[in-house]
């Protein structure tokens, strides 16, 4: 077997993580071009693109004003040279602006885009760590700029943002239409369609995309901390894995959020960094996403009522072929390679379970509609060049008209909520509670707007019975948001 | 005695620090590169009263940024295991620390059952101390049975 030490310079982990991106943000939107009509290119590819680009590019100046950075130089002089001293320092090709974070949080990153790049960080990091410690984990940092993982990551990130979000507001525009006002009856007679598969199958999409930017995430990191570990060495590097002390407990949402995160776990990474061979165990990640967008894609231009049919020969197939490799390899007693084809023929168990997972989610919204159905259906227009035009203005005009004020109306509602403390005191429950409670209005809102604008005149009995219906759904997202809040109280209590 | 009187002895430290890649070279063999230093930040941090302060991670786990996601068992075991072996030697008198072991490490033993609810305390406590989010319950249950055995077999020597 080889050793961690020879294997670690062979992993390719920067065509690994250029494909994975590569694969996000330009076959994805391929595929949409070439395999789906203009409509679903434009509001799932075109679209989530344009805007994760817009945000991905605009975010390094959001962080700088409200996180309130500040030019390391004038406040850390000393540490700016320590960094410059650095030898990963020295083979960098782009130099990043340094930046100082006014926070008592341990943060050390790096972040930017293609044009500019940037290495924070802030004053907890600076105050509870060793000189040794910070080099090291700086290190990493460099290693991230080095390796491009800053736009690598931060653009699919936006570009996942803004599908699952298209998604989300394609399904909230569908759903008035598709439960509660049988506007396309005919239509619908005619093709035995629902207006929430396109979303749904989205949604699909969108899972396979999460799951390849959460590979992406696992694998920079287990590439930066290779790259540092080559620089600092293993026994120094292993430090900035030491715990703290404090004598505060941990917060709820950070111990229950933290297994959502995208980094991999300190004890995986001690085991890469100390058995590079072990990254193989990341390969079924890979593979279930290849068979994701496999399965997606073979299913457009398949008949899906033989998708099931599909999905069962996939896994039979596969899991046939498994298991007579190890039972040629156990016969053969070369048991020291057992581990390498458990591996093996996991990956490939794991890309026939994508495929499977998305034949099946396709062929279970197949029962509501046909493919071409789903299209045509879509802005319920027709196919042409004119309608083409006319849902992307729409769309346009939803994400800069309609959303714009549904967040200002948002705003004003729920500024007398913040203000009594009702939405609890941090930012982020009260964001989820706003978009939790205050979705059903978007639908009621672009409902509005949209009966207007094809002429349709819309009765005004079903329209208070959607308002009376969100009003109900924001007093019991209320409700709810106390218990939590009580819940959330008493086992602090408890702990204390 | 308390963990910090246990803790002023450079041996005991010592002991503890061979329980501790004993325990983990089992469940974490990839810790063991950090065990030591762990238990010398645990020794650092306990004040003068034996409270053993709470560990948290070093780095906010940011997209970017350095994150350190999740908890090292390390840092689960060490102050289980300081707090079991100060109990141990806190409760038991020499006499009946020897039968202690002897239940710990032969099981039931039918002359001494306070020795035994004492000890059967102990293990329930190190398995609540142990099960987290992560560790499940059957799990934490095999670490506190392992924890009591090492720390036998180490009081025997």
């Amino acid at each position: 077997m080889q050793t961690g030490q020879s294997l670690k310079g062979q992993i390719p982990y920067n065509l690994i993580t250029t494909s994975v991106f590569l694969s996000i943000v330009v076959v994805l939107p391929l595929f949409l071009l070439i395999a789906t009509p203009t409509y679903v290119f434009i509001t799932y590819g075109a679209i989530p693109l344009i805007c994760g680009l817009w945000t991905f590019l605009r975010e390094p100046d959001i962080q700088i004003k409200y996180r309130k950075m500040q030019p390391l130089s004038e406040k850390y002089p000393s540490l700016v040279e320590q960094i410059i001293g650095l030898k990963a320092y020295s083979d960098l090709r782009d130099q990043p602006e340094f930046l100082y974070i006014p926070s008592n949080t341990a943060e050390v990153f790096a972040f930017g885009t293609w044009r500019k790049k940037y290495f924070a960080i802030s004053e907890g990091a600076i105050a509870n760590s060793k000189s040794t410690t910070i080099s090291s984990v700086i290190t990493h940092e460099i290693a991230h700029l080095r390796n491009g993982d800053t736009w690598k990551t931060g653009f699919p990130t936006h570009f996942l943002y803004w599908l699952f979000l298209m998604s989300i507001l394609i399904a909230i525009r569908s759903f008035p239409y598709s439960l509660f006002f049988k506007i396309y009856d005919s239509y619908r007679a005619d093709n035995g369609i629902s207006d929430m598969v396109v979303p749904l199958l989205f949604f699909i999409l969108g899972f396979a995309v999460l799951l390849a930017t959460r590979f992406l995430y696992r694998m920079k990191e287990f590439s930066a901390d290779s790259f540092a570990q080559n620089c600092v060495g293993l026994t120094e590097y292993v430090q900035v894995f030491l715990p703290t002390i404090t004598t505060q407990n941990q917060s709820w949402s950070r111990s229950s959020f933290e297994s959502l995160g995208f980094h991999p776990s300190k004890r995986l990474r001690l085991q890469i960094l100390q058995e590079p061979l072990l990254l193989v165990n990341e390969l079924p990640n890979l593979m279930f996403i290849i068979g994701l967008f496999l399965g997606y894609a073979s299913c457009y231009r398949l008949d899906l009522d033989s998708s099931f049919a599909l999905a069962v020969i996939s896994e039979f197939t596969v899991g046939v072929l498994a298991s007579l490799l190890l039972q040629i390899i156990l016969n053969n007693e070369h048991i020291e390679k057992l581990v390498q084809i458990k591996i093996l023929s996991n990956s490939i168990l794991n890309m026939a379970n994508g495929m499977a997972f998305a034949f099946i989610f396709l062929v279970g919204i197949s029962n509501l509609m046909m493919y071409d159905a789903i299209i045509g259906s879509y802005f319920r227009r027709g196919d042409d060049l004119l309608s083409a035009l006319f849902s992307t203005l729409d769309i346009t005009l939803l994400i800069l008209i309609f959303i714009p004020a549904l967040i200002l109306g948002f705003v004003i509602l729920v500024r007398p909520l913040i203000h009594n403390k009702i939405l609890g005191e941090t930012v982020k429950s009260q964001i989820l509670f706003v978009l939790v409670a205050f979705l059903p209005g978007i639908a009621l809102f672009d409902f509005y707007i949209s009966q207007w604008w094809e002429g349709i005149q819309f009765e005004v009995g079903k329209f208070w019975f959607l308002i009376l219906i969100s009003g109900i759904w924001v007093l019991v997202t209320i409700v709810i948001w106390r218990l939590f809040a009580f819940q959330q109280r008493m086992r602090k209590k408890v702990e204390k | 005695m308390n963990s910090q009187s246990l803790l002023n002895d450079p041996s005991n430290v010592e002991s503890i620090k061979r329980i501790c890649n004993q325990v983990l070279s089992d469940i974490a063999p990839e810790e063991l590169i950090l065990v030591d230093q762990v238990v010398d930040i645990f020794v650092e941090a306990s004040d003068p009263n034996g409270n053993l302060k709470v560990v948290d991670s070093s780095y906010t786990d940011t997209p970017l940024g350095f994150g350190s996601n999740g908890e090292l068992y390390t840092t689960i075991i060490v102050p289980i295991i300081i707090n079991t072996l100060s109990k141990i030697l806190g409760t038991f008198s020499d006499v009946s620390l020897k039968q202690a072991i002897d239940i710990i490490k032969d099981g039931r033993d039918k002359k001494d059952l306070k020795i035994e609810i004492v000890i059967n305390e102990i293990r329930q406590e190190i398995t609540i101390k142990a099960s987290n989010s992560r560790v499940t319950k059957k799990k934490s249950k095999i670490i506190a049975d392992k924890v009591l055995r090492i720390i036998a077999n180490e009081l025997s020597k």
